[in-house]
């Protein structure tokens, strides 16, 4: 089996898990709710500061934080994964474990950049916003794809401590969140702060966001969606160390088998 | 010797949420009696009924008619002086607080039996003395062996200091040496005076520990006896069955006085069900006699016991 | 009332040994900077008090929802539900004196958010009524307690138990005036708000920290009480209705 059949496999696997733990409403009444809410608690700030564009800069950030939010949910999905006990499965298996996880993780893409498009089709209208719309969703892609290789990093680093994968996963979120050009520019921050949002998932495709969103495709939101996919890229690569390390190691130690 | 637990007509039913069928009957009319200073087990197969009847003998759920006392009190209306009295210890790995200690496990669970602090104090450091686990009493629950957690179950079971200790499946998923050292501890605690009220699907096991055992099916109560009498019915149910036994001896045995019946499977193998002492002896000489070399004996399992207790056969001693 | 003192200190020995219990806690310094930069932005010092308080009490009702909300659900995946019912103390007991151990420990987010205040942006708050605020906290908390409480309990009849957790969060924070104080957000939203017993817990806060007089004190105080212990009592009468509910339809069978 290709590495691409056999992720394609692990994304069905991963489509039913989720149907499994959601019906509709659970998903519309849960869910959505909780993200909409999400999105309008950080767009409010701009009632407090008295700032109509803090409100809609605010509003595109934390929708575009969606789809980074669930490409990032792989790290506890993945610990989740060491929990059912199959993981010495796919240890002995003889494709390295990527593809699979990043095939039973694909899914999340679609689902953050649906939610994303969802919850800014809700709410555009009533905060007055006027942009080219129709260039969110291909550009909440770019964006997902970009924050899934840290996401399968940080699955990585949990997978020998599975306990900690929702701490790293939530420490990640926000930090990101924080500095990543969601609610502010970045350029508030030190400069050693900036460097560090270059190198991490959304800052880059954020900016991409907001340039297609106001001028339409142009050369400097293709310059920023590039450098998100190559981020997104470099963290993947990151991922794919990081698992084959934890494997041999783990087959050295014998702690493949814990089941916690 | 008084009654400790009485059950008079419990019938408990379910409905089930999705399904289109009619309620479903685990419990249809129990009468049930549990004297006082005995191990009582209850025996039968899965679903037969057993966890649904300690749960309601234990207040976690109400009967849909009939009535349950324990030691006199209503387990419907009089709850609060059931559950002073009453020790519960289910089977199986779940239960404890994994993460906090033996000692601290027991510490929780006797303040909630209303235990006062400095007896607590006493009687957690003499209980996990008793079942074995003194030295691990500071350690996590998650590094214990399913058999220590177990035996962690009993003594948390025990820590109010029950008249009345309600096992369901104890041993369920030991090995033998584990089981085996947990029906000794179940013995000790019957010595002490308390009423023990024990279910299992184990036959050997209700015959090692109890003084008398009911058996249960599809939530009828068939019969209520000692383990003697149910280890005579036993032998003399022992089966016969032959590899390809020719017409002529299936119609014999067919006519033979004291076989209840000749079954021929798909596999080949024929069951020769003898319903009197003696019989399987004679059956296995005229096998043996005729050259036929492909023969195995057996007991019955736990539910051929039971279709001949229902069927009312081999009642007579 | 051993029984709930011994449920309480049962809750915070697990809790130490629960990784993600402290994850609340470990997201507060991120969360705080989000705030502060968004403040800082719009040179706003007089909102600097807004921005530590808002992340604390995020934490503090995550935690209430998240990990108090989870009491009851661990409880009944691990089988240890069935023996509460059996035992003589009222899990109606248990579980509120269980959630205020979280909530307590909860409160370790406050030294957190100032710290991150003063190491990043140099800050020191000046709190101008103490007394009140530390009333207003152990107020929040109490309210806090009772409503998460009341979701944890929810979850012994719904199998969506998830569901109500996730859309307990957000919008009870919007709602509750965490940031955005409720006088700020639509008209129509306002009165949803004051059912909400964080909103008042909020501006008691904010007020308690930044006004030089505040008005209404000892009304507004009652208020939150009132909301918070409502909470509280709803809580245990609710657990003993699911209790009796469950007993009788054999769903706490259901695993």
């Amino acid at each position: 089996m290709s590495a691409l059949r056999v992720a394609a496999q692990a994304a069905l696997v991963g489509f039913e898990d989720t149907r499994a733990q959601y019906t509709w409403a659970s998903w519309l009444f849960g869910w959505m709710v909780r993200a909409t809410a999400q999105v309008l608690f950080f767009t409010a700030m701009g009632l407090l500061l008295d700032s109509e564009s803090l409100i809609l800069f605010a509003f595109i950030g934390n929708v575009a934080a969606m789809p980074a939010l669930h490409g990032m949910a792989v790290g506890p999905d993945t610990a989740w994964e060491r929990g059912l006990g199959t993981l010495p499965l796919l240890v002995a298996a003889p494709r390295s474990m990527l593809p699979v996880f990043a095939g039973r993780s694909s899914f999340y893409i679609a689902q953050g950049v649906g939610e994303g498009f969802l919850i800014f089709a809700l709410l555009a209208p009533f905060l007055g916003f006027e942009g080219l719309w129709w260039w969110l969703p291909p550009a909440l892609l770019v964006v997902s794809l970009g924050s899934y290789g840290l996401g399968l990093f940080l699955a990585a680093c949990a997978i020998r401590r599975p306990r900690i994968g929702n701490i790293l996963f939530n420490i990640a979120f926000w930090g990101i969140v924080a500095i990543g050009g969601v609610n502010v520019p970045t350029e508030v921050f030190p400069q050693w702060v900036q460097t560090m949002a270059d190198f991490l998932p959304l800052h880059h495709g954020l900016l991409g966001v907001r340039e297609v969103l106001s001028t339409g495709p142009s050369w400097e939101a293709a310059q920023q969606f590039g450098l998100e996919l190559t981020i997104g890229a470099g963290w993947f690569l990151a991922a794919l160390v990081a698992f084959k390390t934890f494997a041999e190691s783990g087959r050295r130690d014998g702690t493949i088998d814990l089941v916690e | 010797m008084s009654a400790v637990v009485k059950t008079q007509a419990l019938r408990r039913e379910f409905r089930a949420r999705r399904s289109k069928s009619g309620p479903v009957v685990a419990l249809d009319g129990i009468d049930l009696t549990v004297e006082q200073g005995e191990i009582h087990g209850l025996l039968g197969p899965n679903g037969a009924g057993k966890t649904t009847l300690v749960k309601i003998l234990t207040t976690i759920l109400i009967p849909s008619d009939g009535t349950a006392t324990v030691l006199g009190f209503d387990v419907v209306d009089q709850v609060e002086e059931v559950r002073r009295r009453i020790g519960l210890v289910f089977g199986g790995d779940r239960g404890l607080y994994t993460r906090l200690t033996a000692r601290q496990n027991l510490d929780y669970w006797a303040a909630l039996y209303d235990v006062p602090a400095a007896t607590a104090r006493t009687r957690v450091g003499s209980l996990l003395e008793r079942v074995g686990l003194a030295e691990r009493a500071d350690d996590r629950v998650e590094e214990f062996s399913r058999g220590m957690r177990q035996r962690l179950h009993l003594a948390r079971g025990l820590v109010g200091d029950p008249e009345v200790l309600f096992l369901d499946e104890p041993t369920v998923g030991l090995d033998p040496m584990a089981s085996l050292r947990f029906r000794e501890l179940v013995g000790e605690i019957r010595a002490e005076g308390k009423t023990v009220f024990l279910t299992t699907h184990d036959m050997a096991e209700a015959e090692a520990v109890c003084d008398r055992v009911s058996l249960i099916d599809r939530g009828k109560l068939l019969t209520t006896e000692r383990p003697a009498v149910l280890g005579r019915w036993l032998n003399r149910f022992e089966w016969v069955e032959v590899h390809e036994l020719p017409a002529d001896l299936i119609a014999r045995f067919q006519s033979m006085p004291g076989v209840s019946s000749v079954e021929t499977r798909p596999d080949g193998w024929t069951r020769v069900q003898p319903d009197a002492d003696g019989v399987a002896h004679g059956v296995l000489e005229v096998v043996v006699g005729s050259g036929i070399t492909a023969v195995r004996t057996g007991s019955p399992s736990l539910e051929e016991v039971y279709l001949h207790v229902m069927g009312g056969r081999g009642m007579e001693l | 009332m051993r029984a709930a003192v011994a449920a309480f200190r049962m809750q915070l020995g697990l809790a130490f040994r629960t990784p993600n219990f402290w994850m609340a806690q470990l997201t507060t310094p991120a969360q705080t900077i989000l705030f502060l930069s968004v403040v800082n932005a719009f040179d706003r010092p007089d909102l600097i008090a807004y921005a530590i308080i808002a992340p604390t009490l995020i934490t503090m009702w995550n935690t209430g929802v998240w990990t108090g909300g989870s009491v009851v659900r661990d409880d009944r995946w691990q089988g240890r539900l069935e023996l509460h019912a059996a035992a003589p103390t009222s899990y109606g007991i248990v579980v509120p004196a269980r959630v205020a151990a979280v909530m307590t420990l909860a409160l370790t987010v406050i030294p957190i958010a100032l710290a991150t205040a003063w190491l990043t942006y140099g800050i020191e708050i000046d709190v101008q009524h103490p007394w009140l605020l530390v009333a207003t906290m152990v107020l929040i908390v109490v309210g806090t307690t009772g409503t998460a409480a009341i979701i944890t309990s929810m979850t012994i009849l719904s199998r969506a138990a998830n569901t109500l957790q996730s859309s307990a969060s957000y919008p009870f924070l919007l709602l509750g005036g965490v940031f955005v104080p409720l006088a700020l957000l639509p008209v129509w939203a306002r009165p949803l708000g004051r059912a909400v017993f964080l909103s008042w817990g909020s501006d008691l806060v904010r007020d308690g920290i930044t006004q030089p007089t505040v008005d209404g004190v000892p009304g507004r105080l009652m208020i939150l009480a009132g909301l918070g212990l409502a909470g509280f009592v709803v809580a245990h009468r609710l657990i003993r209705v699911i209790m009796r509910r469950v007993r009788v339809t054999g769903e706490i069978s259901i695993q």
